[in-house]
């Protein structure tokens, strides 16, 4: 844990964030003092798919794996497994030891990087993956609560930070709509044949 | 019965056969040592006995020669009881023909044997016959019983003759039936196949028929067809043992078409037998290639079960013309006139379109080669893409779903593509627009 504590949550870190680029150094100051930081173990449990969340989770240090639940047909039936779709790794500073286990999937690298960004602009929203922690992780929380009291204060912060997290959800929703198409290309195939 | 009580009574019926095994290797066992006793070499010994045995339960069962034993007791008792009443008459008789020196008892006994089988088989030289009353008697009542006897045999005699033909009792040669060609079954069509294979194939191609069909009939109407070593097996082809007397198993292909070799006039073929005899030709040998040629169209997906590795659904045109004989007489007139090519250049056709016209509409392409040919055209034939969902997917949407999808349907035995095939549209509407390379069908 020791090596840990060089990485102070300030306005610098905050800056580093995918989703905050944009603020001012003051803004970022503003919410590194909202931020509660928290550390993970290898192989914890940062996200559950399917929980109602409130909170994102900011990771200044380490690598995150996304996983999602899928049906998949097996000699039994049909049953559930869960697959990796993709890792995250924060590259300042990158993280202090290899990850527990050899990453089977893309591995995308950020300075540093917000996941659960959906909780910022909806209460109820769901997790939509699991995220496990793959090395020592050192991130934060941020409150939805907190972050909209920020932005009734300072509205210019608000503007931003939705915009990148309109980006993301945008984005998802393009692959949701090609996998949609995908989806039923592959069934009137199976139909067909 | 619930599965578990079915596998139960499958495995006892499995143990009893096993003890059954068991025993019958016990006492065959057994026999060999007992021979082994008698004969030192116990394999001959064996292979004789069995051979005995074989001819000896042929031997038992078989009517001639239940029949042939009593002739020849008759046979036998006749020359013994005439020579001894009939002594005087025979030695006479030998002294006549041969001379005194060759009168002795061997001698007499096979002239009485020589007139026992004079009469017996009707023939009757006449050149000696009993004199006294008792030989006559004897003679009389043995001619009466030969009467029903003679007449049991030749007609046994001739029912084997029948039976063996029947059962096309042709034993083929199996070094000679490689890679041959087996029709079963029996119609008008067999002429034109066989004719169309000795076109196709000039070389002593060796076909074997099975089929009920009488033998005059078979050679009557494929016999000219030289180029091709035809063999007609008689038998039901829906057997097994008929089956692997045409060497199926080592045959190139077994072609099986609709049967009317037992029908009476109007009847239709059992296309059962069809599936039957896929059955059966599969259960000899899963490698055989089976064609089934069938009439009905419902037979098909059974013979598809079956295996059969090609179904040929005759001509399914046959009943649209039948058909529009009675509808729409005209309509079958004028497609016989088109397919059998007249001589007056009428004609279906397929034409390219020329390239200036390519995205034009089709009332355009119709009007030009109508003006410039005298052409109609019909509609177009265009080569449809083949489709490919891997390539369709590419990179779009997010890798864990695609991966999904190919896995799913491989492991479900799902194509992933679809092969390109040539489309055709028929008479279609005037602002249809023609593609670069579409054909157009013409009747010309």
């Amino acid at each position: 844990m020791a090596a840990k504590a060089h990485v102070s949550i300030d306005d610098k870190a905050i800056a580093r964030i995918n989703l905050f680029q944009g603020l001012s150094t003051k803004q970022c100051a503003q919410i590194a003092a909202v931020v509660e930081p928290i550390t993970y173990e290898p192989e914890d449990l940062i996200l559950s798919e399917g929980d109602q969340g409130d909170t994102m989770v900011l990771v200044f240090q380490g690598q995150v794996e996304v996983i999602k639940r899928v049906l998949i047909k097996a000699s039994n039936g049909i049953s559930e497994s869960k697959k990796a779709i993709i890792r995250l790794e924060t590259t300042d500073p990158p993280p202090d030891e290899n990850p527990v286990t050899m990453p089977t999937v893309h591995v995308v690298q950020l300075p540093a990087f917000g996941i659960g960004e959906f909780s910022l602009v909806s209460e109820t929203a769901i997790r939509t993956a699991t995220v496990v922690a793959m090395t020592p992780i050192v991130a934060g929380i941020i409150t939805i609560d907190a972050f909209n009291k920020l932005a009734e204060t300072d509205p210019t912060i608000a503007a931003p930070v939705f915009r990148e997290v309109a980006k993301s959800a945008v984005q998802n929703l393009a692959t949701a709509t090609q996998d949609i198409s995908n989806l039923t290309q592959a069934f009137f195939f199976a139909l067909s044949t | 019965m619930n599965l578990t009580g079915l596998a139960n009574e499958c495995r006892f019926k499995q143990n009893e056969l096993a003890e059954h095994a068991k025993s019958l290797i016990q006492t065959a066992g057994h026999e060999e040592v007992r021979i082994q006793l008698d004969d030192n070499a116990p394999g001959k010994a064996r292979r004789a006995w069995e051979k005995f045995v074989v001819f000896y339960t042929w031997f038992r069962s078989n009517e001639l020669v239940r029949y042939a034993k009593w002739a020849f007791l008759i046979l036998l008792v006749s020359t013994v009881v005439q020579t001894i009443v009939e002594w005087d008459t025979f030695t006479g008789s030998l002294a006549d023909q041969r001379g005194p020196e060759h009168v002795t008892l061997a001698e007499t006994l096979f002239h009485a044997l020589w007139w026992s089988v004079v009469t017996f088989t009707t023939v009757g030289y006449g050149d000696v016959s009993p004199v006294t009353p008792f030989g006559k008697t004897l003679a009389m009542m043995m001619m009466l019983v030969n009467l029903g006897l003679v007449t049991v045999l030749s007609g046994t005699i001739a029912s084997l003759l029948v039976a063996r033909r029947l059962q096309g009792g042709k034993e083929l040669d199996p070094d000679k039936y490689q890679e041959h060609l087996v029709i079963c079954g029996w119609n008008a069509t067999i002429r034109d196949i066989l004719q169309s294979i000795a076109v196709d194939r000039p070389k002593n191609t060796i076909v074997v028929l099975v089929n009920e069909a009488d033998e005059d009939v078979v050679s009557r109407t494929v016999g000219d067809i030289k180029e091709l070593d035809i063999t007609h097996i008689h038998g039901n082809y829906t057997e097994e043992a008929v089956l692997r007397g045409a060497f199926i198993e080592q045959s190139r292909m077994c072609l099986i078409v609709p049967d009317e070799s037992k029908l009476q006039a109007g009847d239709k073929p059992d296309e059962q037998r069809t599936i039957l005899a896929t059955l059966t030709a599969k259960g000899i040998s899963e490698e055989l290639f089976v064609v089934a040629h069938v009439l009905s169209e419902s037979t098909v997906p059974h013979l598809k079960r079956a295996n059969a590795n090609d179904v040929v659904f005759v001509d399914p045109h046959v009943p649209f013309m039948l058909a529009n004989h009675a509808t729409k007489p005209g309509v079958p007139q004028l497609l016989r006139h088109l397919v059998e090519s007249g001589s007056d250049n009428h004609g279906l056709s397929i034409a390219d379109v020329p390239e200036e016209l390519d995205g034009q509409r089709h009332e355009l392409v119709a009007a030009y080669f109508r003006a410039t040919h005298q052409w109609v055209v019909l509609g177009y034939t265009f080569l449809q893409a083949g489709f490919d969902l891997e390539k369709q997917m590419a990179e779009s949407g997010s890798p864990l779903i695609r991966a999904m999808i190919k896995e799913q349907l491989e492991d479900a035995g799902v194509k992933l593509s679809m092969d390109e095939k040539i489309a055709v549209s028929v008479n279609p509407a005037d602002d249809f627009v023609v593609e670069s390379g579409y054909k157009a069908v013409v009747l010309t």
